[in-house]
């Protein structure tokens, strides 16, 4: 007699491999392929003239990457775009999830109002920031500041306009950050702050000695998608600026595109590709080793 | 077991799903391009493969970087041209343009017909991806051919001109009293003459890269490469054989003008094109240099402007010149399987009828056609002496496969005002790019 095979709770046998095939086949088609190819491709004389017959360059692309002037603006931008996004997105959404968990009236429109901005594209945001800070009487800011008397102020200036975009970016973003905090908040139990509370804590030490560290979760996925994220920027920077003016703005991404695409120079592109993984990798492990130690402290 | 079969046939709709739409596609165009028809009879489309012959329907694709309102009564006098030819209109956004019609050569899946730059049809040329269309040139002049000629062949047919000049409002010239400039002096004059009376002489989008491009290579232009000594200058930057540090210098120098007597501001980096097309448009400002794409905008938005357009000057009184030069070439795609009706397409543009149809959606611009000269609306009546004169000149399209520096070169300029850079390592960087590409 043929009995019926059981299996234990939470586990899918076969099925497993059925059910992630989908999302496997996926992730190797669009992520694990092109990144092969691109590593090959890294070392090729690949370009828009010479797409067949490819020949074995060696180093001399990664060279070309190295040597190129806006390499260094290009990756100094990024990580200045990349740290401070990450930084106010923390600084301004903590404190604002703590207020926002607290039992106001309103406190479901202000979470709806904050989080609104991340619902629409970063090309939207930055096409509508570039009307609001123009230097154009047209410009929302600028046009204010005329009726008041006030002279022109110039958000595009050479010095201001990575600042200017990494101001819009953390205006769209801190609401998803804040909603993050936010879902971390309401998992911490409430009957911490009442033992604190009997033992003579004030707000300030609930926030620094119970909040903050049982945040640690939040902070992290925040911390390293926002680092990851912003290194990676391009349709903000491509809407109000372009790279522009001059290179001031360009990141390592819109220098990718420009130079690997747009110029035709694959082969110079895909090294450019390798060498941002690398960055974002050693980016990434880093942030994960101090997080780690942040956490092995807490707990 | 229910739930079984309907999880496994879930799964594999879903993974058929996901490999049949990596699979090679039919003649659709990719996703970022948006594709519209132009046949007006209403026929159901067909492939490209189908024959031409007995009366079929065949779908010739036609790409092009501008909207197809930009060419819709050309469009619509091919369709009665060829009632049994469906011409699908792709357009492709500008600076998408030639990475997409790259791949699509590449993957043998081009447009039958291109719409082509300068430096576009150079490089497919070389790669093999463009018909011969030497008989139907030799109905062009050679100032239109000779930027779509490769190795002695002509590889695109010049399409209706571009050109750039300096759009000014009439009225206020005329109520301020201030007469029209006939050289570059008296041009930073009467910006300073207008400056005095609280008035912005020239609106100016310098957050891209294009106005000072255009503006100083038209001083260029004027001073040097119109004469005997620089009109070699093209072909010898092409070579490798000349730089632009050291030889443009002195001319840019004067140019500078423009920035230090405060034409050309720092603030006007903040400014987008629409922002001071809408400056110019609703009177905030004298003059605002574009062309005639923008005629119908700055008219919808001010319909009582006294709209008129000059030259640009150099030091020595002149015609003036315009920055221009053939707006794109038609190349027919050597791998179409409909060549030869993408061919026939290209006789009827190069009709009289055909080009007349072309300038309707793009009136100012000139034919190459031989024999055909359309009259110049009263917009550019201004610029009609450099027009007669022939002084319209695009200096980047005598660049070859480097053309696309010209973009470089906007860019590098922007950091010249900014004080970034000075003049002479502005130059050596937009030298350092065109080496580049020409090494390609």
């Amino acid at each position: 007699m043929r009995t019926k095979k059981k299996r234990q709770c939470g586990s899918l046998g076969n099925y497993f491999i059925l059910f992630i095939l989908p999302a496997l086949i996926i992730y190797l088609m669009f992520s694990i392929l092109p990144f092969f190819y691109t590593f090959i491709y890294s070392f090729t004389d690949y370009s828009d003239v010479k797409i067949t017959n490819l020949s074995f360059v060696g180093l001399k692309n990664y060279l070309t990457v190295l040597k190129n002037p806006l390499m260094k603006i290009a990756i100094k931008n990024s990580l200045i775009y990349a740290v401070m996004l990450t930084g106010f997105q923390v600084i301004l959404g903590l404190p604002l999830a703590a207020l926002l968990n607290k039992k106001l009236k309103t406190r479901n429109l202000l979470r709806a109002v904050y989080f609104f901005p991340a619902v629409f594209s970063s090309l939207i945001i930055g096409y509508l920031w570039n009307f609001i800070m123009s230097s154009s009487d047209y410009g929302l800011i600028n046009n204010f500041l005329h009726r008041l008397g006030l002279g022109t102020f110039n958000f595009f200036t050479a010095q201001r306009a990575l600042y200017s975009v990494i101001l819009t970016q953390i205006w769209q973003w801190t609401g998803w950050a804040m909603v993050i905090f936010l879902a971390n908040l309401q998992g911490i139990s409430p009957e911490l702050y009442e033992a604190a509370a009997i033992d003579g804590a004030d707000g300030k030490d609930k926030f620094f000695r119970i909040t903050l560290p049982l945040m640690c979760p939040s902070v992290k996925i925040i911390v390293v998608t926002g680092l990851i994220g912003g290194m990676k920027a391009f349709d903000a920077i491509y809407s109000m600026t372009s790279g522009g003016p001059g290179n001031a703005t360009e990141t390592v991404m819109t220098v990718m595109m420009k130079k690997g695409i747009s110029d035709g120079f694959y082969a110079v592109g895909s090294a450019f590709g390798v060498c941002f993984f690398i960055i974002v990798m050693i980016i990434s492990g880093l942030t994960n080793k101090i997080m780690a130690k942040w956490s092995e402290g807490i707990s | 077991m229910k739930k079984k079969v309907l999880s496994v046939l879930l799964i594999s709709a879903m993974a058929l799903g996901i490999l049949s739409g990596c699979g090679k596609g039919s003649d659709a165009p990719a996703a970022e391009v948006k594709s519209e028809t132009a046949d007006k009879s209403g026929g159901e489309e067909s492939k490209p493969e189908e024959s031409t012959a007995a009366g079929e329907s065949v779908t010739v694709r036609l790409s092009y970087w501008n909207s197809e309102d930009t060419m819709q009564a050309l469009l619509d006098f091919l369709a009665e041209e060829f009632p049994n030819v469906k011409i699908e209109y792709q357009f492709i956004e500008n600076s998408n343009y030639d990475t997409i019609i790259d791949t699509q050569l590449v993957a043998g899946e081009g447009p039958d017909i291109i719409c082509e730059s300068a430096g576009g049809v150079l490089k497919h040329a070389r790669l093999g991806y463009l018909a011969q269309v030497n008989d139907l040139a030799s109905n062009y002049s050679a100032a239109g051919t000779s930027l779509f000629t490769y190795e002695g062949n002509v590889y695109a047919l010049p399409g209706i001109s571009w050109f750039e000049g300096i759009y000014y409002n009439k009225e206020i010239f005329e109520e301020n009293n201030i007469a029209l400039p006939k050289t570059f002096d008296e041009y930073i004059a009467v910006c300073k003459q207008f400056q005095e009376l609280g008035i912005t002489p020239l609106a100016a989008g310098l957050k891209s890269w294009e106005p000072m491009l255009k503006n100083s290579m038209a001083f260029v232009t004027a001073e040097y490469l119109s004469t005997e000594e620089g009109k070699s200058f093209g072909e010898d930057y092409r070579n490798g054989n000349a730089a632009m540090a050291g030889t443009w210098n002195e001319y840019l120098e004067k140019w500078s003008e423009m920035i230090t007597e405060g034409i050309y501001t720092t603030d006007m980096i903040g400014i987008d094109h629409d922002q001071a097309l809408e400056q110019f448009a609703t009177g905030g400002a004298a003059m605002f240099c574009s062309g005639p794409w923008d005629y119908d905008a700055i008219m919808a938005k001010n319909p009582d402007m006294q709209l008129d357009m000059m030259p640009f000057y150099g030091t020595k009184p002149s015609e003036g010149w315009l920055i221009g030069g053939p707006g794109c070439g038609f190349a027919v795609n050597e791998n179409s399987a409909n060549k030869e009706v993408a061919m026939e397409i290209l006789a009827a543009i190069s009709t009289e009828e055909g080009q007349a149809a072309f300038w309707q959606n793009n009136q100012g611009g000139s034919s190459f056609l031989n024999g055909v000269s359309f009259e110049l609306p009263e917009a550019y009546t201004g610029a009609a002496s450099a027009l007669a004169a022939g002084n319209v000149y695009c200096p980047w399209n005598e660049w070859g496969t480097a053309a696309g520096a010209h973009e470089n070169y906007g860019t590098e300029m922007q950091n010249y005002l900014l004080g970034t850079n000075d003049l002479n390592t502005t130059l050596q960087n937009v030298d350092t790019a065109v080496s580049e590409l020409l090494a390609k």
